[in-house]
């Protein structure tokens, strides 16, 4: 939602940068004109939000305007910018495609769905619609790119999938807080809220770290690159809130009312526990199928119990 | 080691995550442009969302090169496995080159003359490799190796030079890669390592590079020089020179096994920069197929009983026998993915490190032996585009050309541009021919303003005199619309 005040800030500062960014971004070649490119900023810069001139401005000036200026006149359907725009895009969008779907005829599938989507259909009322609209210059053009294939990816080719174990989940999730048969009635609850809190504690990224690692089976390598970091940064991450937060959540159960004796209890003695580490040590082919295993393999308990 | 109780994974799992951040962020936070602020929240979020997670992990490119620049050197550097192998391999190649150059003043005259361009080009690669960003300890063994093993220089030849740092780069980054990997990246095999992008491709490329990079890795490893990966069968036209198999028999004789590695760079360099027409003596006669087309260097062949690992560590590079064979030289060059651009001046530009630095690349290229040897063997294969060649030749160099369009199909590439300036290349740029479209009489006229191939064979131009030109033969005959 835009604030006035946001359209304000905004507003001047684009005024302000206006001719050099124009210039930058080589706004001309595309035939973008300066005001045409100056609403293009006006609405980045307010969708964004920031509501203090200096915020505003570096924002801005954080923008790769050029590519958005490309980017933007492709949407606008200038032949120019389109004919530039496939000399240096094409081949990379058909190889980042490739590296997505990783066999051809679904790479250039994608591919090919994309392109239609970034070349634009007209509406009824004349207007073009194009997916390179909704691109801001945040990141670089080639990266948004490979944004834009991955998510047309995940929600074409996973969302099958994903459908079947989120709405398992739903259903699982229901059952797996009702009493779990290996434990009393009353501790299952104290260890998940053990657990919930000790979870609670950790910074966003150590728990995006143990999600990825833990549920979608990422190795090190790819978290690490996800993140910025070294792999042995992530390993050692890993290791010390392996550590840690079995600490926590014993001391959690421990405030909970529970001995110490009866806390080790709940930790180990899940059996669930021993058949997903050996699953998991039993390099399984696609990790998918490894979590929706899973869940069968929890269903099945719960049935008998 | 990595082991946390169940329960934990249990509540990790957060159901219905809304409000996915657009592709706009979550492009800009794997680049690492995120303001702090924005980039906690977007980290918050992924804690909870697999989708995008996902997203972000699909859409990183092939290689960690940001990890590389962010993490100062020193982060892989003194990643003690690699620091390990690191010295271990400086050692031995000390000691080979050493060898190598003792034995090069021993060895005739003649031959200290024509190792010289062999050398000389390990020595550019050598140049080059501080240029390219490589925060690996491979690059630093290379360095050692190619750095010692070039005493002298005579020629500068920084283009193919250029080429094989990038290869080497390449190669270098994914050796890391896998040598940083701990155990469980190993389930998913050396493609996690390296962003899943060798396996599965289709790309003719991507598993001879594979070869290659685990054949030095091997070696590098076992300090042994008998590689476990390299394919007996396909025995390829491996291009080198009468002068040069003297030079790497002389080698082979003088250092008996040591320096497996320092041959194995020269006859690197041996391979990718010696014309095709040219080859090898790797033979040691196991090969018998590769002995027969080694004619020249027959009689230097027979004394080579100690080049096992020579035919061994060259074998991977000429892994093209059956396909290209006339551009077997420039397919072992090609890296895994070449991108084209074209500037905005309007020059031919290509980037062989995945679009992260990009080179003007000349479409008449550097006029001496070699690339002649190779034209010639192009217009062999071409006959229509031979006739075409020389009447084009002394045409275009006249005025420079604004390149238009560029399309590639894996190393064919087709570039167009100001004045029906068309060119072609088998070899991603390598070499290139003039091509001038005529059928029924009518030639192409006008500026090449889009090229489209939808493989090698069949392509359409258009020209800004509102000509539609195709091709179904891969530029050989071409019929206007």
């Amino acid at each position: 939602m835009t604030s006035s005040k946001t359209n304000a800030a905004v507003q001047s500062v684009v005024r302000e940068l206006l001719t050099e960014l124009h210039a930058k971004a080589g706004c001309e070649k595309f035939g973008l004109t300066r005001d045409s490119f100056g609403v293009i900023l006006c609405e980045v810069g307010s969708k964004h939000g920031a509501t203090t001139e200096s915020d505003a401005r570096t924002f801005i000036l954080s923008l790769r305007v050029d590519e958005l200026a490309l980017a933007r006149a492709c949407a606008a359907g200038s032949n120019s910018a389109w004919e530039v725009f496939l000399t240096r895009y094409r081949e990379k969008l058909y190889l980042a495609a490739l590296r997505i779907a990783r066999e051809d005829s679904a790479a250039r599938e994608l591919a090919d769905t994309l392109y239609a989507d970034l070349y634009g259909t007209t509406t009824r009322e004349g207007q073009r619609v194009s997916k390179l609209a909704s691109y801001t210059g945040r990141g670089s053009l080639e990266g948004w790119l490979r944004t834009v294939l991955a998510q047309e990816y995940v929600n074409r080719y996973r969302r099958t999938k994903r459908l079947v174990s989120l709405d398992e989940e739903s259903e699982e999730g229901v059952q797996f807080r009702a009493p779990e048969p290996e434990q009393a009635a009353s501790s299952d609850n104290r260890l998940a809220l053990a657990t919930d809190e000790a979870l609670a504690e950790l910074p966003a990224e150590d728990r995006m770290v143990l999600s990825a690692y833990y549920l979608d089976d990422r190795t090190l390598a790819e978290i690490a690159r996800m993140l910025g970091v070294h792999e042995s940064t992530i390993s050692r991450k890993l290791d010390k809130l392996a550590k840690s937060l079995r600490k926590q959540i014993m001391a959690a159960l421990g405030r909970r009312g529970m001995s110490r004796r009866q806390a080790e209890e709940a930790l180990e003695a899940d059996v669930r526990d021993v058949q997903v580490d050996i699953r998991r040590s039993l390099a399984q082919e696609s990790p998918r199928s490894a979590f929706s295993e899973k869940r069968v393999e929890a269903r099945v308990p719960e049935g008998e119990g | 080691m990595h082991n946390v109780p169940k329960i934990v994974s249990e509540r990790l799992r957060v159901a219905g995550v809304k409000e996915h951040p657009d592709a706009d962020v979550l492009t800009a936070f794997a680049e690492r442009s995120l303001p702090a602020q924005e980039r906690n929240s977007v980290v918050e979020h992924l804690s909870r969302c697999a989708d995008c997670r996902e997203i972000v992990s699909l859409a990183l490119p092939d290689e960690p090169v940001r990890e590389m620049g962010r993490q100062p050197r020193s982060g892989t550097w003194l990643t003690w496995p690699a620091l390990r192998w690191g010295f271990v391999a400086a050692g031995i190649v000390a000691i080979a080159s050493l060898g190598v150059i003792e034995f090069k003043h021993q060895a005739r005259p003649s031959v200290a003359l024509n190792a010289g361009p062999v050398e000389e080009k390990a020595a550019k690669k050598a140049e080059n490799q501080p240029e390219a960003p490589v925060a690996a300890t491979g690059s630093g063994k290379a360095d050692v190796t190619t750095s010692l093993v070039a005493p002298s220089r005579s020629r500068a030849d920084s283009a193919k030079a250029n080429a094989e740092t990038r290869k080497e780069f390449d190669r270098l980054t994914e050796f890391t890669n896998n040598m940083s990997a701990p155990p469980r990246d190993e389930r998913t095999g050396v493609a996690g390592a390296i962003g899943g992008s060798t396996k599965g491709r289709q790309l003719a490329h991507g598993p001879k590079v594979l070869m290659q990079q685990n054949g030095l890795n091997s070696n590098a490893n076992n300090e042994a020089y008998a590689f476990q990966m390299q394919p007996a069968a396909p025995t390829p036209p491996l291009p080198s020179a009468g002068p040069t198999s003297v030079d790497v028999h002389g080698q082979a004789v003088a250092l008996d096994g040591k320096s497996a590695e320092a041959e194995k760079k020269t006859e690197v360099v041996n391979a990718l920069s010696l014309p095709p027409s040219l080859k090898v003596p790797s033979a040691t006669g196991h090969n018998e197929s590769e002995v027969a087309r080694a004619k020249p260097a027959e009689a230097v062949a027979a004394p080579q009983t100690r080049t096992e690992d020579l035919s061994q560590a060259t074998s991977p590079y000429g892994v093209s026998s059956g396909e290209l064979s006339n551009f077997s030289k420039s397919a072992i060059l090609t890296p895994q993915s070449v991108r084209w651009a074209i500037s905005a001046a309007g020059t031919l530009q290509r980037s062989v490190d995945q679009g992260n630095s990009w080179q003007d690349v000349d479409v008449n290229g550097s006029p001496d032996a070699e690339s002649g040897a190779n034209l010639q063997l192009a217009l062999r294969a071409s006959r229509g585009k031979a006739a075409a060649k020389d009447k084009a030749d002394v045409k275009q160099r006249e005025a420079p050309i604004v390149f238009r369009a560029v399309a590639a199909n894996g190393p064919d590439v087709w570039a167009g541009g100001s004045n029906a300036a068309l060119f072609h290349s088998l070899d991603a740029g390598l070499h290139w021919i003039r091509v001038e479209p005529a059928g029924s009489g009518v030639v192409l006229s006008g500026d090449i303003l889009s090229l489209q191939f939808a493989d090698p064979q069949r392509g359409r131009i258009l020209t800004s005199s509102n000509e539609i030109w195709t091709t179904a033969d891969g530029g050989q005959t071409w019929e206007k619309h």
